[in-house]
């Protein structure tokens, strides 16, 4: 190795920096359209939780339903929930909820104090990881110890009461690293006023372990939580609840092991129990489906996920495949006075077999092909099995300075048990509970990385056929969406960046058309002991072309080393995005004039993080 | 090039982190030009297998059998600063620059004369200046915005 004393210090830290960064070790190229958030960019934002970064993320953003749990993809209607489509994953393996779809809803805003740094990869990413079909799929990466050994202690306190505790251990001993983390959150919201004395109610109390032991061919994870929620509307009609909570308790332990230098075998297991408490001086939603004015009800699902992959290198191709198996099952749901609740089925399996060749053409251009077959099995004659057979075709060019890719998707999707079986098909949620959407999708980005700064433009032309996602329309929607990002490093310490996104959405919903604009500007310096952040997000669409902003800022005195001090902003301008909450007049049965609600709320808050 | 490696490199890893050779390379051979100047070859201790994979590629470091053969000590966890003291104290004029990866290890120990470690997804170099001092150490220019005269 050629000695390059010649090299000013700067630009050899920035290089390793770069190097070293631990998402330069998983992120994949071949998995499609990338948004990365690094370390180094979550900590300058003091992104607390998931939802601090989904904001940010074009295309789904971050909305709650009238539950008041995070799913981006909600209609504000009376769906359970409707995020199946956005998959998440934490050091690789999916976390999932089961009968409640997949992790975004519990873990959509969980605490983040874990995590190194998070990808977002566009529709389904490599065959290799997924299991169900996905529109997003997110990927939080844990802390290493070899950038983060020691403990760390994290207090925070804010408007109305909110506050944290974080507590993070990791090191690295005989070959085995580990970490621990756990945080407990009050988060005390804003309340939301529905015409009544009695405004809705969105706080919650978390509790949530993370930790991990690996070596270079094993690991061992354990998620838990315990979230006791106020939870919204709930199952209120018209949004006026006398009681509206529901306690979830979640645990996620999964195992991987890599062995004969091609294999790699992985279990996981996620438990999910739920308390749900519901009364209101009207009949409640699905009151036809399961009872009258009060619901007082538990249920436990289990997920069982396994699959085993092979994946080598001969010559310029890389093979991987594999089998994978899932098992969701609903152990119970039964209410207090009637004991179990009647469902068409509480078993649905899924088994898929795939194959994806990674073809090198030459040193720098790659071809990608996958295809997977799926069978989903449910144990009921009224619920259909279903076929899914997802495709994708890909092409790399990773050049010195530019980049370019292009995918052709075929996905399709089945809506997942629970959404099937409260089918409230008078809001015409769906037409047929058994349909398969099919979605087609060509996908190209441009990228460019110049001495300073980087640009990348995402251009997506998609099309659903049999959409499962319908308020009304036929479910055939063709969409464009693109995305411009540019950032600016003046230096190690300050950077820019821009982000901006259009989408226009053909025959969505009963809409003839429909256009989203959004964007962000944030800049992230350093002066003396003083790192400063200050960002703005906006929104606009074409159904009441109203803008939206929301302004975080925060500066953080670094007092010590070890000790940092922040003062935090978040919606600063009381401007954020709002989303619609629908209702229902139980007197006439018609839609009231729906709530405007802020899933961002205005805070101010101060930090303190101690390294010992 | 640096892509392609990228997409063969991805094949092959396990599930441990692991370090860049060729930055981190070039980061310490920066640091031995200031630290150890006029030295044709380095002579390294260090225990941490990870980084002595990363040293082993080069051709100018070599590794060290002890702290008395050691130009350079590279002080990853407390077990190196414990051997070391153990060492001083019948070798006290030894004149190896120890030099760590964690701040808490230049905090720990007074002949530790800098560190290059992470804090918050960014890495930091620092130096001490009454340490260098100490062994005759005058640092270029460049070098001013690492240095403070005490922790």
């Amino acid at each position: 190795m050629q000695m390059l004393h010649g090299e000013a210090m700067d630009t050899l830290l920035k290089e390793y920096k770069d190097k070293n960064d631990l998402s330069q070790r998983t992120i994949d190229e071949n998995k499609g359209h990338l948004i990365l958030f690094t370390r180094d960019r979550l900590e300058r934002m003091h992104a607390k939780t998931l939802k601090d970064v989904l904001k940010m993320t074009p295309f789904i953003y971050y909305h709650e339903n009238r539950y008041g749990l995070p799913d981006p993809l909600t209609s504000s209607l009376f769906e359970p929930y409707r995020s199946n489509f956005i998959r998440l994953f934490i050091d690789g393996v999916e976390i999932t909820q089961g009968w409640l779809g997949s992790g975004v809803v519990l873990y959509g805003d969980m605490d983040i104090n874990f995590a190194d740094h998070i990808e977002f990869y566009y529709m389904t990413p490599s065959l290799e990881t997924s299991v169900e079909p996905a529109y997003m799929t997110i990927f939080i990466y844990s802390k290493e110890p070899e950038q983060d050994s020691g403990t760390s202690l994290d207090v925070l306190a804010g408007s109305r009461g909110y506050n944290v505790q974080d507590v993070n251990y990791g090191g690295k001993e005989n070959g085995v690293s580990y970490m621990l983390n756990v945080s407990r959150t009050q988060e005390k919201r804003e309340r939301i006023d529905n015409g009544t004395e009695h405004p809705l109610k969105r706080d919650f109390e978390r509790l949530q372990l993370m930790g991990y032991a690996k070596t270079d061919t094993q690991t061992f994870h354990i998620q838990l939580m315990q979230k006791n929620t106020d939870a919204l509307a709930g199952l209120s009609m018209d949004a006026t609840p006398e009681v509206s909570e529901i306690d979830y308790q979640n645990i996620h332990l999964d195992y991987r092991y890599k062995f004969a230098s091609y294999w790699q075998l992985q279990f996981a297991y996620d438990m999910l129990n739920t308390d749900i408490r519901m009364s209101d001086d009207n009949p409640l939603l699905y009151s036809g489906v399961l009872l009258g004015n009060d619901f007082y009800g538990k249920s436990k699902n289990s997920t069982y996920s396994g699959e085993l992959t092979y994946t080598r290198q001969w010559g310029n191709h890389r093979i991987a495949t594999g089998i994978k198996g899932r098992i969701k099952k609903l152990d119970y749901f039964k209410e207090k006075r009637v004991g179990n609740v009647p469902l068409i089925f509480d078993r649905e399996d899924i088994w898929s077999v795939f194959f994806q060749d990674q073809y090198h053409i030459s040193k720098n251009k790659l071809l990608n092909v996958g295809v997977e077959y799926s069978r989903i099995c449910r144990n009921s004659p009224r619920a259909n099995d279903d076929d899914l057979l997802q495709i994708r075709l890909g092409y790399i060019y990773s050049g010195e300075k530019w980049r370019y890719k292009a995918y052709l998707y075929r996905s399709m999707f089945a809506l997942d048990p629970f959404s099937t079986t409260l089918n409230l098909s008078t809001f015409n949620l769906h037409k047929d509970p058994h349909t398969l959407q099919k979605t087609w999708g060509v996908t190209q980005e441009l990228g460019f990385d110049g001495e300073h700064y980087s640009a990348n433009v995402m251009l997506f032309l998609l099309q659903d056929k049999d959409g499962l996602l319908q308020n009304g329309g036929d479910g055939n929607t063709r969409y464009l969406t693109t995305v411009f990002q540019y950032n600016y490093r003046f230096d190690l310490e300050n950077r820019m960046d821009l982000q901006l996104y259009y989408a226009n959405y053909k025959d969505i919903f009963t809409l003839d058309r429909l256009e989203d604009y959004s964007g962000y500007l944030t800049f992230s310096n350093t002066y003396g002991q003083f790192d400063f952040y200050n960002g703005v997000v906006w929104h606009q669409n074409s159904i009441d072309d109203k803008n939206y902003f929301d302004w975080t800022s925060s500066v953080s005195w670094n007092i010590h080393e070890n000790l940092t001090l922040t003062l935090k902003g978040e919606n600063l301008l009381d401007k954020a995005k709002k989303t619609d909450l629908y209702r229902i007049d139980p007197a006439t049965g018609t839609l009231m004039p729906p709530l405007k609600i802020s899933p961002i709320d205005r805070r101010v808050s101060i930090e303190l993080e101690y390294l010992f | 090039m640096k892509r392609l490696i990228l997409f063969l490199f991805l094949s092959a890893y396990g599930l441990l982190y692991a370090m860049d050779i060729k930055s981190t390379l070039k980061v310490y051979n920066k640091l031995f030009s200031i630290l150890v100047p006029n030295k044709q070859t380095v002579h390294v201790y260090v225990d941490d297998p990870d980084y002595r994979e990363i040293f082993s590629k080069a051709d100018n470091i070599a590794f060290a059998r002890d702290i008395g053969e050691a130009d350079f000590v590279l002080v990853t966890d407390p077990s190196i600063l414990r051997q070391f003291q153990s060492w001083k104290q019948t070798h006290p004029h030894t004149s190896a620059i120890l030099f760590a990866t964690k701040y808490s290890l230049l905090e720990a120990n007074k002949d530790v004369v800098g560190a290059l470690y992470w804090r918050k997804g960014r890495p930091q170099l620092l130096f001490l200046l009454p340490r260098l001092k100490a062994h005759h150490i005058r640092l270029p220019d460049e070098f001013s915005n690492y240095a403070v005269p005490s922790l």
